[in-house]
């Protein structure tokens, strides 16, 4: 037992911390290495879940949509009228493909006149971002 | 006796620990899908004839304006499915039908079947 010495020398002590390491080193490797870095979005959204298989490729352009209906567009909001013009301009970033992230709790017919205006906007494919299901 | 270590562990520790709560925070662990969608303008041109057309009120499902429920709406789908896998379905959410409500109607239309599904907006929307 070691609670009768008078003194510890320092590799002592070193070997004590060696495993805390060990495991803080290991924690750190796996959320490196596992978790996304990814932008964090200027407003919070709660995406629906879905069924869908197809994983998601960072997108082009991402328009959200917030739980009360706002509509942001690079950072920034944007009014529902000015979107189609706003995507004609910026056909060159877009190249025909769109994201919407939009909040579960959204009204769905307001996500449906953001994709009719981003349809007019000239863009082709239009994917609507969501979560995967949990559990089996 | 060991040699002593040159670099001390203690500020080691502080800054992978440092790190560790960085990477904790600042990754994501979000599994993203995304649905491919498309829009069909309702009194507009082309796409929407032989389509069937499902309502979402927030009171029910209605098939070609026929009040159905769930299990039905799917075993109809299904066998229309069957006939004809290119079968186009546009869905129509009332006024205040939450979004996840309408992901929820086209997953189990694409698990019964549905290759073709898209919304439909109103004329004057």
């Amino acid at each position: 037992m070691a609670f009768g010495k008078p003194r510890r020398r320092p590799s002592d002590e070193d070997q004590r911390i060696l495993p805390l390491i060990n495991v803080v080193f290991l924690l750190l490797i796996f959320f490196m290495v596992a978790g996304q870095l990814s932008k964090t979005d200027r407003i919070r959204i709660d995406p629906p879940v879905s069924d869908s298989k197809k994983e998601a490729a960072e997108p082009p352009l991402q328009i959200l949509i917030a739980p009360d209906g706002r509509i942001v567009l690079g950072g920034e909001d944007i009014a529902l009228d000015a979107l189609s013009g706003k995507l004609r301009q910026m056909s060159d970033t877009h190249a025909g493909t769109v994201h919407v992230k939009a909040d579960g709790a959204v009204d769905a017919v307001t996500v449906i006149g953001v994709l009719d205006r981003i349809k007019a906007g000239g863009a082709t494919k239009v994917n609507l971002l969501t979560s995967a299901r949990k559990g089996p | 006796m060991r040699r002593r270590a040159i670099i001390s562990l203690t500020p080691l520790i502080d800054v992978v620990f440092i790190l560790l709560v960085f990477f904790m925070l600042a990754s994501s662990f979000m599994d993203w899908r995304t649905l491919s969608l498309g829009v069909a303008r309702a009194g507009g041109t082309g796409g929407m004839t032989g389509a069937l057309l499902v309502e979402l009120r927030k009171d029910g499902l209605r098939l070609s304006g026929r009040a159905l429920d769930n299990a039905a709406l799917i075993s109809t789908l299904s066998s229309r499915f069957k006939k004809d896998p290119e079968q186009r379905v546009l869905i129509k959410p009332d006024q205040g039908v939450p979004l996840q409500d309408a992901v929820n109607l086209i997953d189990r239309i694409a698990a019964a079947g549905g290759r073709d599904v898209s919304f439909v907006s109103a004329p004057g929307r």
